[in-house]
């Protein structure tokens, strides 16, 4: 009985906050920002640059969610969004099925979705990012023409599981290109860089010679750069990530990585914002709004670093 | 214990029935150690790498951050209790220590800074959860998102870099000696005396096998679990410090599930879950245990896939052992 009451007491608070918030929501344009993980670095710059590019527009207010890595956990906290009849949801889906009821039930209830970073497999949405296939495209690019003949190279993987992790990894398998470049390994450094650190140490001693390690983000990237260093290995073996984050840069000038796929944190924040501008206006929002990667080499490197 | 002489003695005599005692009797004795040397004997006839001295200290690098973890909460699982929140306490001591790194250009401070937040989160675990009476598990589970949280908060989500000479704990060696293995060895030597050869110790397993009889005697368990946690704590802390300065850089989101790895060595080295027995030379086996199967999985390129359900099932097959060979014990004792 006892847990009934406190159960029906939670309940009713949490209505009245629910009515209450909803009564501020009046005067607001109101965006759900239910966010992936706020222990991602990248996701977390882009969260920050969004909150930047908002306050141009004093009518907007944002209402966060932080899913922890957890799909559930986020279509639980859309139904919130829902609930409190926010006017936009803007979602970095922690998954690229899992997001789907979320969003089909926020089309159900006519508010618009805009999926940031990270596609839905279904329900209507505008898509604002880069498309992951285009990083693992863009490493492959860059190994097609620097890999010294017959090569042999080793692939850190993202997450196993996770949408962005296959795609960045079939876009650098379908467009490498170099039937004479052997792919000795493929294990997952789970984007930590401990992990990725661990991984490489244990290649150090399984094969003698590789000529690069491609991982899926910048973290796991040093992580194998600390692994090599400490090795002595470093020397002839070209290291490329994802994300463009300042600690890669920095490798980058110093010439302990090649390269890194800069995902533009601020330019998806802005287009993300600039479709809520037009959600606001009444316009009816585009399928889809792409923030384009870009290769950084030593070569433009720089001009990144400034930023 | 001490009233099996036939325990490794004449296994043909006796009947096939006590002789399976006898195994349970051989494996509570040896049966981590055992287990080791034959994954072992496995892997180096898996990998002609295993046995190099180079991937030996490369093994021995890899369990460092686990082994204190596990070390650490040994003291808590003897005592019938557990920590869920070792891997985010220790990334919050350890972000805070590469911080202090950052901004101060100090080791020393650096790890004075990361122990004292590890003697801080011991000293609120131990105390709640003995004050208020609350079970370790849901009080470390709440600490668990209280650290992740504070170093989240403390960071921006963003990790903490240009640390100069940190690295050293981490990546440096003496001689042929890795440092932070060299710190791993001082931390479970004082462990071991600390549960083996101190009034502490022998109140930790009196606690843990019968917290009322241990109050009839005289002890105060409260005060033993404090302080249990407080030892913890600053493992964690070190745990943090070695990892961070490992990885040369402050990693807000570092750290995640150590805790179940800490006890699954725990564990394996053949600490009951349900206190009151362990040792500590058996969870530093045990995580050799686990490092090593890390590794020869990593040699020979086995998929992410395969690792998590091939670490699923030693730790199912380790707590299988523990419970049969325990009730084999208790039959042949009636």
């Amino acid at each position: 009985m006892k847990m009934i009451a406190k159960l029906a007491l939670a309940c009713a608070v949490s209505a009245a906050a629910l009515s209450a918030s909803a009564a501020f929501a009046a005067d607001k344009f109101v965006v759900g920002y239910a966010n992936m993980a706020d222990t991602d670095v990248f996701v977390m710059a882009r969260k920050n640059a969004f909150i930047e590019a908002a306050k141009s527009d004093p009518d907007v207010d944002i209402k966060f969610t932080d899913a922890n890595n957890d799909a559930s956990k986020q279509l639980d906290q859309i139904d919130n969004l829902i609930a409190q009849k926010v006017n936009v949801i803007l979602v970095v889906p922690v998954d690229y099925e899992g997001i789907v009821p979320g969003v089909e039930k926020a089309n159900e209830a006519g508010i618009p979705v805009i999926a940031l970073g990270i596609q839905s497999a279904g329900g209507k949405y505008t898509f604002v990012g880069s498309k992951n296939i285009d990083a693992g495209k863009m490493q492959a690019e860059y190994m097609k023409a620097n890999l010294p003949k017959d090569a042999q190279i080793l692939y850190l993987q993202g997450t196993p599981g996770l949408y962005h992790s296959q795609e960045r990894l079939k876009g650098f398998e379908d467009n490498l290109g170099r039937p004479d470049v052997k792919i000795l390994a493929n294990l997952s450094g789970n984007y930590d860089r401990a992990e990725g650190m661990k991984v490489t140490e244990d290649w150090i001693q399984s094969f003698p010679k590789f000529d690069a390690i491609i991982a899926a983000n910048d973290q796991m990237a040093l992580g194998a750069r600390e692994a090599l260093q400490g090795a002595d290995r470093l020397k002839g073996v070209m290291i490329s990530g994802v994300d463009g984050v300042p600690d890669a840069l920095n490798a980058i000038k110093a010439g302990e990585m090649s390269q890194t796929i800069f995902q533009n944190a601020g330019g998806q924040a802005k287009a993300a914002f600039e479709v809520v501008e037009s959600i606001k206006k009444g316009e009816t929002p585009p399928a889809e709004k792409l923030v384009p990667f870009e290769s950084i080499t030593k070569d433009n490197v720089d001009q990144y670093m400034k930023k | 214990m001490n009233t099996e002489p036939m325990a490794a003695g004449a296994p043909a005599k006796v009947s096939s029935k006590s002789s399976g005692m006898d195994f349970a009797a051989i494996y509570r004795k040896y049966g981590t150690i055992l287990i080791f040397v034959g994954i072992c004997i496995l892997a180096s006839l898996l990998s002609p790498t295993f046995l190099t001295e180079a991937n030996l200290t490369n093994v021995l690098r890899q369990v460092v951050v686990v082994s204190l973890l596990a070390c650490g909460v040994t003291f808590i699982i003897i005592l019938g209790h557990i920590d869920v929140s070792l891997g985010s306490v220790l990334a919050l001591c350890g972000v805070i220590a590469a911080s202090v790194m950052a901004m101060s250009g100090s080791i020393i401070l650096a790890v004075v800074a990361g122990v004292t937040v590890g003697i801080i989160t011991g000293i609120i675990n131990g105390f709640v959860i003995t004050f208020f009476r609350i079970p370790s598990f849901i009080m470390t589970l709440a600490m668990t998102t209280v650290a992740r949280g504070a170093v989240l908060l403390y960071t921006g989500g963003s990790p903490v870099t240009g640390l100069g000479d940190f690295k050293v704990i981490g990546q440096g060696s003496i001689g042929p000696v890795p440092i932070s293995v060299l710190i791993l060895a001082v931390l479970v030597v004082v462990s071991w005396i600390l549960l083996n050869k101190t009034k502490f110790g022998r109140y930790v397993y009196a606690v843990g096998g019968n917290e009322r009889a241990a109050r009839a005697s005289g002890i105060n368990p409260d005060s033993i679990i404090v302080k249990a946690f407080i030892f913890n704590g600053i493992l964690c802390a070190v745990a943090g410090i070695v990892l961070m300065s490992r990885i040369n850089s402050g990693q807000p989101a570092g750290g995640v599930g150590y805790e179940f790895d800490a006890i699954t060595a725990v564990v394996v080295g053949g600490t009951s879950l349900m206190g009151g027995t362990g040792t500590i030379t058996g969870t530093i086996i045990g995580a050799m245990i686990i490092g090593v199967i890390n590794n020869i999985l990593n040699l020979m390129n086995v998929s992410s896939y395969w690792q998590q359900i091939i670490k699923g099932l030693i730790i199912a097959v380790a707590v299988i052992l523990d419970v049969w060979t325990k009730s084999a014990r208790s039959k042949k004792k009636a």
